[in-house]
C-alpha cells in the first residue's frame, strides 16, 4: 500500500514535469523579419541547436539579451550559466564537456592574456563601428565600465552624513556601514581598487593612494560578490557600496529601488569590457552570431535604455551622465596587466594588517 | 588458519571494491598531492606551502575556522545535552514534534539557514528593525558571532540525537545505585550521566566540529571579512582574480591534515572511555512538574522555534513579489514562474536522479564492506575499512577539487557530467552509512548464516536471502538519511556543477549568488519540501527513538 502510494506520487511528479516541458513551445510570433531584421544578423535557419552562454551579466541584463536573441534566432535555444568570471573560467578549464560557446562580461582590456588559454579569436564584422579594439583579437567590447558609489539615502540620513566622493567615506559615522567587493575575488572590486589608486594618490599606485585604502579598510566590510555590494546597499544593510555603474543603474531605472548612484567627485576610470568565443565552442556559428549581437547598436540601444555605456559609435545616448562629466583618469593597461598579482597581494596584506 | 583455497565470490568483491576505491578515492587524492607539490615549471616544490604559512591573511583563516568550530562545538553541547536530557528523561508535551523538528533542522540545507538569517537579522532585517523600535541597536548577524549562531542552531540537534541514544542505553540500576548513594541533582548529572555517556559526547562533538570546520555556505554568506578556511580554498580555486590551482591544492591538503589530526585526537580521547552499555532495564521517564517542568518546556520549544524560524521565513519570502533583486510590496507566484525558467524542473530531476543512484551505490557498497569487515577479516578487508573512512576527514570542497583535478582530462573526462556528481556524493556519504551498516552486521550472529549454509544454501544465497533481509531496517534508515544529506549537499557540488548537472541546493546557491533572492527562496522551498518528504519516508521505517546520524 505504502509502496503503491509512493510509486504513484513519483509518477505524478514525472508526468507533471513532462507535461510542463511539453508546454514550453518556442514562441515564434515576434521574430524580427524583413525590414526589421538587422543587416548583420544571420538567417533564422542558419543558427540552430543550443548556444551555451557563460556570463557575469546580472538578471535584468540577461533578460534583454535573451529577448533580442529569441527575436533574431528563434530556432536556437539559449542556455545561460551565470557566475563570476573566475568561476566561469575555472569551470571551462576543468570541464572538457562544458559546452560553453561564449563568455560574456567580466573580461577587460587590462586583463592581458589571462583568459586566452580558454578562448579563440574572433573579429566581428561590426568591429569598424567601435573605437575600442582588442589588439590580440580575442575580445569584442560591448560595454564601457565606469565606477560609482551606490548609496542608501535612508541609511545615510539616519547616520546624518552626506557622501559625494571617496574621502567622505572616512567619516566616523559610516564605520561598519560601507561594503566593498574583495579585489581578490571580484573583477569590480579590482576595478574599484584601480580607480581609488588612480584618483586618490598623486600618481597611480603610490603611498598616498594606499594610505587612503588603509583608512577605508577600517570602515568597510568586504564581500566576494559584486552583486552583494549594490543589492545589500539597496536593502539597507549598508549605507554606501563601492560598485560599478551599469547594473545598479539598470536596477534603478526599472523602478522600485531605494539606492542611488553617486559619482566620486575625486574622479573616475573607464574600462572597456567584453565577450569572447570559447575555444572549441560546439556551436561556433551561434557563438559568432552572439558576439555580433553584442557589438550591434540594436543590443547596445536596449542596454542604453536600461542603463549602460555602449562601445558602438552609433549607440543612442543613455540616461547616464556623459563621460566628460566624470573626471576620467587614464589607466595604463600594460601596467595593470603586469602588476595585477602584486596589487592584489598588497591589498590582501594590508587588509590582514588593518583588520587583525 | 591459512588455508589454500580457490578465490570465492567475496575475494572477487573485495578486489573490485578496492579497485573502485583506488580509482575514485586514492587516485584523486594522489592527483591533489601532485598538484600541491609539483608544477611543470619548477618540478617538485613546497613553495605553495611556504606561501601559505608566510602570509597572515592565509594562515589566519585556520585559526579563524578552528575558533568557530570550537565555539560551535561547545555551544552545541550546551544546548544539545540539556535538551536531550529533558527529552530522554521526562515526558515532555509534544516530544515527538520536538524531535521531528530537530531532525528537520539538522537535515535542512546549510546555507539556506544562513541566508534566511540575513533576511531576519541583517542590518535591515525583520528582527533588527523590530529591535530598533525598542532602541536596541548594533546587533549584527555578520562576522564571527553570526557564523557561530547560525551553525550552532543547525548542528546542536546532532548532539540531541546522539545523546538521546546514549541516555537510553543507561540501565536504570545504575541510576538507582547513584541515587541510593545520595548522588542527586547537578552532581548526578555531571558525575554519573555525563561520564556514562562520554564516548557519545566525544563522537557527537567530533561530528559537529567537522561539519562546522568544513562548512562553507555560512561563512561565505555572512562572514563579511571574517575569512574561514573552506572559503579560502573556494576562492583560490574559483575566485575571480589570482586563481591558482597549485595553491588551492596545497591548501586543500592542509585542510585534510588538520581534520585528520582532529580525528586522531578524538580517537585517542574516546579510547580512554572504552566501555559498552546496553540497558536491560530502561529507566522510567518522569513527568515534568511545576516551575521546573515549565522551564524545561520553555527551553526546548524556544530553542527549536528559533532554529526553525529561518526555514519558515524563507518559505514565506518565496511568495513575496520580487522584481529580480528588488523586493516589492505584495505577494505573487512570480518567483516560482521565474524559477521554472531557471531550470527548476531540471534541477529537481537531477536531484532525484543523482540522489537515488547515489543511494543505490552506497547501499550496495556499504553492505559489501560491512560483510567483508565483519565476516571476512583479512588484510584487504581491513584496508577497505580504513580507506572507506578517509572521506570522513575530507571537506566537501577538497573532494570536489581532487575529483576535478584528475577527471577533467582524458582518458577520464567526466568533469561536468552527472557521473562525477554521483561519485563525489558517494565518496562523501559512504563513511557514515558503511559505519552504520557495519554496526548492524555485528549484531547479526553468524550462526544463522552458517545454518543456512549447512542446509545446502550457497554462501551467496545465504548472504542474499538470510543476512541482507535481517539488516533491512538498518539499511533502509541509513539509506534515507544518506538520501537527505545528498539532497542538501552543496560544498563539493559547487565545485563540480554546471547548468546541465545543477541540483536544487546548488540552484539556490546560484540564485543567491546572482542576487535573484525570490528565485532563491523558491528553490529553497522546494528543497525543504523534498527534505520533509524524505523525513516522512524515513519515519515510516524507523522508530523515532532509533534515529542515528
Amino acid at each position: 500500500m505504502k509502496k503503491k502510494l509512493l510509486a504513484s506520487l513519483l509518477m505524478l511528479v514525472m508526468v507533471g514535469g513532462a507535461a510542463f516541458a511539453a508546454g514550453q513551445k518556442e514562441d515564434t510570433s515576434n521574430v524580427l523579419m524583413g525590414e526589421d531584421r538587422p543587416t548583420w544578423a544571420q538567417g533564422v535557419d542558419d543558427i540552430t541547436g543550443t548556444v551555451t552562454v557563460y556570463t557575469t551579466m546580472e538578471e535584468t541584463q540577461q533578460e534583454i539579451l535573451q529577448k533580442l536573441w529569441k527575436e533574431l534566432y528563434p530556432n536556437c535555444k539559449i542556455e545561460i550559466q551565470a557566475d563570476s568570471v573566475g568561476t566561469l573560467a575555472t569551470k571551462i578549464r576543468s570541464d572538457e564537456t562544458s559546452g560553453a560557446d561564449v563568455v560574456i562580461g567580466g573580461m577587460f582590456a587590462a586583463d592581458g592574456n589571462k583568459y586566452h588559454d580558454i578562448l579563440q579569436t574572433y573579429v566581428s564584422p561590426l568591429d569598424d563601428q567601435t573605437p575600442f579594439h582588442d589588439p590580440s583579437q580575442y575580445y569584442t567590447f560591448y560595454d564601457v565600465q565606469v565606477m560609482c558609489l551606490v548609496i542608501n539615502p535612508e541609511v545615510l540620513e539616519e547616520a546624518g552624513v552626506t557622501v559625494k566622493g571617496y574621502k567622505d567615506l572616512l567619516q566616523p559615522e559610516l564605520k561598519g556601514k560601507i561594503i566593498l567587493a574583495d579585489p581578490s575575488a571580484s573583477s569590480s572590486g579590482y576595478r574599484q581598487l584601480q580607480t581609488i589608486l588612480a584618483t586618490m594618490g598623486d600618481s597611480f599606485d603610490d603611498a598616498k593612494g594606499w594610505d587612503y585604502i588603509a583608512q577605508l579598510m577600517t570602515q568597510a566590510y568586504k564581500t566576494n560578490s559584486s552583486k552583494d555590494v549594490y543589492n545589500l546597499t539597496n536593502d539597507g544593510e549598508y549605507a554606501v557600496g563601492l560598485s560599478y555603474e551599469s547594473t545598479p543603474a539598470g536596477i534603478i531605472s526599472i523602478g522600485g529601488a531605494t539606492m542611488q548612484i553617486v559619482y566620486m567627485e575625486e574622479g573616475n576610470t573607464a574600462m572597456p569590457g567584453g565577450a569572447a568565443v570559447v575555444k572549441g565552442a560546439p556551436n561556433l556559428p551561434a557563438a559568432h552570431a552572439m558576439i555580433d549581437l553584442l557589438a550591434s547598436t540594436q543590443f547596445q540601444d536596449m542596454r542604453a535604455d536600461l542603463a549602460g555605456r555602449g562601445t558602438n559609435k552609433m549607440v543612442k545616448a543613455s540616461s547616464l551622465p556623459s563621460n566628460d562629466s566624470l573626471g576620467l583618469v587614464d589607466l595604463d593597461y600594460d601596467y595593470l596587466s603586469d602588476n595585477k598579482d602584486q596589487l592584489i597581494d598588497h591589498w590582501n596584506t594590508l587588509w590582514a594588517k588593518v583588520n587583525s | 588458519m591459512i588455508k589454500s583455497k580457490k578465490l570465492d565470490f567475496w575475494n572477487y568483491s573485495s578486489i573490485v571494491i578496492l579497485l573502485l576505491f583506488g580509482l575514485f578515492l586514492l587516485y584523486p587524492l594522489a592527483g591533489l598531492l601532485k598538484e600541491a607539490v609539483y608544477t611543470p615549471e619548477t618540478g617538485f616544490t613546497l613553495a605553495a606551502f611556504q606561501k601559505f604559512f608566510s602570509r597572515g591573511y592565509y594562515y589566519s583563516t585556520i585559526s579563524n575556522s578552528l575558533r568557530v568550530a570550537i565555539v560551535v562545538t561547545f555551544l552545541s553541547l550546551a544546548l544539545g545535552v540539556p535538551f536531550a536530557y529533558f527529552y530522554s528523561f521526562y515526558h515532555l508535551k509534544g516530544r515527538k514534534f520536538l524531535f521531528i523538528m530537530c531532525l528537520l533542522c539538522t537535515m535542512s540545507a546549510p546555507f539556506i539557514g544562513a541566508y534566511a538569517w540575513i533576511l531576519l537579522m541583517g542590518n535591515n532585517g525583520l528582527v533588527t528593525n523590530f529591535l530598533k523600535l525598542f532602541g536596541i541597536k548594533g546587533m549584527t548577524i555578520y562576522g564571527f558571532g553570526g557564523i557561530v549562531m547560525v551553525q550552532t542552531l543547525k548542528l546542536f540537534p546532532l548532539i540531541v540525537i546522539y545523546m538521546n541514544g546514549a541516555f537510553r542505553d543507561i540501565d536504570s540500576s545504575l541510576i538507582e545505585a547513584a541515587s541510593s548513594m545520595g548522588c542527586k541533582g547537578p552532581k548526578f548529572f555531571f558525575k554519573v550521566l555525563l561520564s556514562l555517556t562520554m564516548p557519545t559526547i566525544l563522537a557527537g562533538s567530533l561530528l559537529v566540529f567537522m561539519r562546522s570546520f568544513a562548512d562553507f555556505g555560512t561563512p561565505l554568506l555572512i562572514g563579511r571579512g571574517y575569512s574561514t578556511f573552506p572559503v579560502l580554498i573556494y576562492n583560490e580555486y574559483l575566485g575571480e582574480n589570482g586563481v591558482d590551482y597549485h595553491f588551492a591544492a596545497a591548501i586543500a591538503l592542509i585542510a585534510v591534515a588538520i581534520t585528520g589530526i582532529i580525528f586522531l585526537i578524538q580517537k585517542v580521547a574516546t579510547s580512554k572511555f572504552r566501555f559498552t552499555m546496553s540497558a536491560m532495564h530502561p529507566f522510567d521517564m518522569k513527568n515534568p512538574k511545576g516551575i521546573t517542568g515549565f522551564l524545561m518546556h520553555a527551553f526546548c520549544y524556544i530553542v527549536v522555534s528559533v532554529s526553525m524560524l529561518p526555514q519558515f521565513y524563507v518559505i514565506y519570502m518565496s511568495f513575496r513579489k520580487y522584481n529580480n533583486s528588488i523586493l516589492l510590496k505584495g505577494y505573487s507566484l512570480v518567483n516560482y514562474t521565474k524559477a521554472f525558467e531557471k531550470n527548476l524542473l531540471r534541477a529537481t530531476g537531477n536531484t532525484l536522479f543523482i540522489s537515488i543512484v547515489t543511494v543505490a551505490f552506497i547501499i550496495v557498497l556499504s553492505v559489501f564492506i560491512a560483510y567483508l569487515v565483519v565476516r571476512r577479516s583479512s588484510v584487504i578487508s581491513e584496508s577497505i575499512d580504513t580507506i572507506s573512512m578517509l572521506p570522513y576527514i575530507m571537506p566537501g570542497a577538497v573532494v570536489g577539487i581532487a575529483l576535478v583535478l584528475v577527471f577533467s582530462k582524458r582518458p577520464f573526462s567526466i568533469a561536468g557530467t552527472l557521473a562525477i556528481m554521483i561519485i563525489a556524493l558517494t565518496i562523501r556519504r559512504l563513511p557514515f552509512t558503511s559505519r552504520a551498516t557495519t554496526a548492524t552486521m555485528m549484531k547479526i550472529s553468524p550462526s544463522v548464516e552458517e545454518a543456512a549454509i549447512s542446509l545446502g544454501a550457497s554462501k551467496l544465497k545465504s548472504f542474499a536471502q538470510i543476512t541482507v533481509p535481517m539488516m533491512k531496517s538498518g539499511i533502509i534508515s541509513g539509506a534515507v538519511l544518506s538520501w537527505v544529506s545528498i539532497i542538501t549537499e552543496m560544498s563539493s557540488g559547487v565545485i563540480l556543477y554546471n547548468n546541465r548537472t545543477i541540483t536544487l541546493t546548488i540552484g539556490t546557491y546560484v540564485a543567491i549568488n546572482n542576487g535573484i533572492y525570490g528565485v532563491a527562496a523558491a528553490y529553497a522551498t522546494i528543497t525543504t519540501l523534498m527534505t520533509i518528504i524524505c523525513l516522512i519516508i524515513y519515519l515510516k521505517f524507523t522508530k523515532i527513538e532509533d534515529v542515528t546520524m
